[in-house]
């Protein structure tokens, strides 16, 4: 890995978002950005316009992503990875995913588990991290609630 | 070198397993996480050992340190650059372009100098370009003439100032006429420094140090920091270009990749001092706007000389992540009317400025209604998805342009002729009319279009 990376990097956690995350160069499609205040992921992709729950847009974020540098919380990734069983495994996979746009709620509603696919805040539900707490805490987001044990 | 979310919290009470919620945040890791991005602070931890703070907030301070000239909104800050080479991030705060006034130089010479700083403001791309700072230098032997010189520029500028002279008392003097404008003393050096340290623990005001060489440098920035002076700015003694271009980039590359607290602060360079000729001392000062200087002094400019130090400046701290844009909204050019021509286009900077002033030059007036694609061009903006039928309906819509006119005839840029009949469905009751390809063709176009408008 270090002669690949050019000495940069030694390690890489294929299947977590912290400490030694995956590097992507610019060209994903879609960023699994971690929300400290709710200690969970979002996604965003590249045809979401505007800003997303953490008040940053995408054009925004994949500057912070981009690169080929490790950066922790901050993944770019293909919109298919959600259909993984390997999806962010170590962090909690999919049950950890707090906000998405209503658009690819709707696209893989038939991938996200049924009891947790109301409790994904969308655009419409959470504007801000405060709004984002008050409506997990309303629907009992298994996450939020505890629910979810790592692996 | 920023430090890691999961590094920080292994530091956090309990390795960061105490979770206490008190910060605000659900867990530790999450506090950890939110520092570690620079949108929390360590005060809301109320469990932290001190020396565990301290370390804490060394390891989260930025590599250079951000100090600020100067007060209210034309304050200058500098600092904070977390990059040795602008394509690896951005940089952050432009260097600031100072004037020199000498207290040996003549009333007149004295009030023209002022009125540039002061008038020569250029606006482009949406932006005022200006220079930021005036630079004072004692220079007669007569400390009463320094002081008036010092009260003249402190009643007809509100630009930061830095004060230049050798001798502390006066530098002092001077810097207690004008405390509340935040102003840089010069230069602090071995000889002053025991003189000048009590004088500012009294009252705190930005020091720019200077030293023969960068060794000695790090000894004094260290002396200062152990009383706790640390709104410092570098000046390492370079004589001309080449050795400053040699120091700035040894500062830099110290301070952030190498994080050596000592020269992790802002630098000064001095082109006044290194060239006598108006234009080599223009080039020298563009050097260091490239090569990490946080301020640049000069003797003088006129517009021509500093518009391209400005530009110059410009592309340099432009943050190459973003593309440049502007509001999305109508614009009206000229006076138009409810029988004016309503235009789109997309909301790059350049784009919109192109095509207003080629509109501009048509002598038309017109709505020009920019449509957000995230600072893309019209043609990237409509293969992105954002210059579409579907997304440019809803924005004429919502942007209150349907009040201001009477046409119902809106001219898209012929570059995305193929979106004619998609915006036609989504715009019921509107006329689309498919107008030149490129932004120069318009002054041709736009005055017969308008006049059949207007039958």
């Amino acid at each position: 890995m270090a002669e690949r990376s050019l000495g940069q990097y030694t390690q890489v956690y294929l299947h977590s978002a912290f400490e030694h995350p995956h590097t992507s160069c610019g060209c994903f499609q879609a960023i699994l950005f971690y929300i400290p205040e709710v200690d969970a992921f979002g996604i965003v992709h590249r045809d979401y316009v505007g800003p997303t729950v953490i008040g940053e847009p995408f054009s925004k974020m994949a500057g912070v992503t981009s690169g080929g540098r490790q950066v922790e919380g901050s993944c770019g990734m293909a919109l298919e990875l959600i259909r993984s069983p390997k999806f962010f495994q170590a962090d909690g996979g999919l049950q950890r995913v707090v906000w998405m746009p209503k658009d690819i709620k709707e696209r893989y509603k038939e991938v996200i588990p049924e009891d947790l696919h109301d409790k994904i805040a969308t655009e419409e539900d959470a504007k801000s991290a405060d709004e984002l707490v008050a409506f997990l805490d309303k629907v009992g987001h298994p996450w939020v609630k505890g629910e979810v044990a790592l692996p | 070198m920023a430090i890691k979310g999961t590094d920080v919290v292994k530091k956090l009470p309990e390795a960061g397993k105490k979770n206490c919620k008190e910060c605000g945040f659900p867990t530790c890791f999450a506090f950890a996480m939110k520092l570690a991005s620079g949108g929390a602070t360590l005060d809301k931890c109320p469990y932290l050992a001190p020396e565990v703070k301290a370390e804490l907030e060394d390891a989260l301070a930025p590599a250079i340190k951000l100090v600020t000239i100067g007060s209210g909104k034309n304050a200058l800050p500098i600092g904070n650059e977390e990059v040795v080479y602008r394509h690896e991030k951005t940089f952050v705060h432009p260097t600031g372009i100072a004037i020199l006034i000498s207290d040996k130089e003549t009333g007149s010479t004295v009030e023209e100098k002022i009125r540039k700083i002061t008038e020569l403001q250029f606006d482009r791309v949406g932006l005022t370009l200006k220079a930021d700072a005036v630079a004072l230098q004692f220079e007669s032997g007569d400390k009463s003439k320094f002081l008036a010189l010092v009260k003249k520029v402190h009643s007809s500028t509100d630009l930061g100032m830095i004060l230049i002279s050798t001798d502390v008392d006066t530098l002092f003097a001077a810097r207690d006429i004008i405390a509340d404008r935040k102003p840089l003393l010069y230069p602090i050096t071995k000889e002053n420094i025991n003189a000048v340290i009590p004088k500012v623990k009294q009252s705190p005001t930005p020091l720019g140090v200077k030293a023969s060489s960068i060794e000695e440098l790090t000894t004094l920035t260290s002396r200062l920091k152990a009383e706790k002076i640390d709104d410092l700015v570098l000046d390492p003694g370079s004589k001309n270009v080449m050795e400053g271009i040699r120091d700035q980039t040894f500062i830099r590359r110290a301070a952030v990749k190498q994080n050596f607290r000592p020269l992790g602060y802002p630098t000064i360079a001095f082109p006044c001092f290194m060239a006598k000729d108006g234009l080599k001392e223009l080039l020298v000062a563009s050097a260091f706007v490239i090569k990490y200087a946080s301020i640049v002094v000069v003797s003088d400019f006129d517009k021509y000389a500093l518009l391209p130090l400005l530009v110059q400046r410009l592309n340099i701290y432009t943050d190459p992540r973003m593309p440049l844009s502007v509001e999305e909204k109508f614009y009206e050019i000229g006076k138009p009317d409810e029988n004016a021509p309503v235009l789109i286009t997309s909301n790059w900077a350049l784009t919109y400025f192109i095509v207003s002033s080629e509109v501009e030059g048509s002598k038309v007036d017109v709505f020009l209604c920019v449509k957000n694609t995230e600072g893309l061009g019209v043609l990237t903006g409509w293969a992105a998805g954002k210059f579409t039928g579907d997304s440019i309906g809803p924005f004429i819509r919502k942007c209150g342009i349907e009040q201001r006119t009477k046409t119902r005839t809106l001219l898209i840029p012929g570059k995305v002729a193929r979106i004619k009949g998609e915006l036609e469905e989504a715009m019921p009751g509107w006329k689309i009319v498919v107008g030149p390809r490129e932004a120069s063709d318009i002054p041709g176009f736009l005055p017969g279009f308008a006049a059949n408008l207007k039958k």
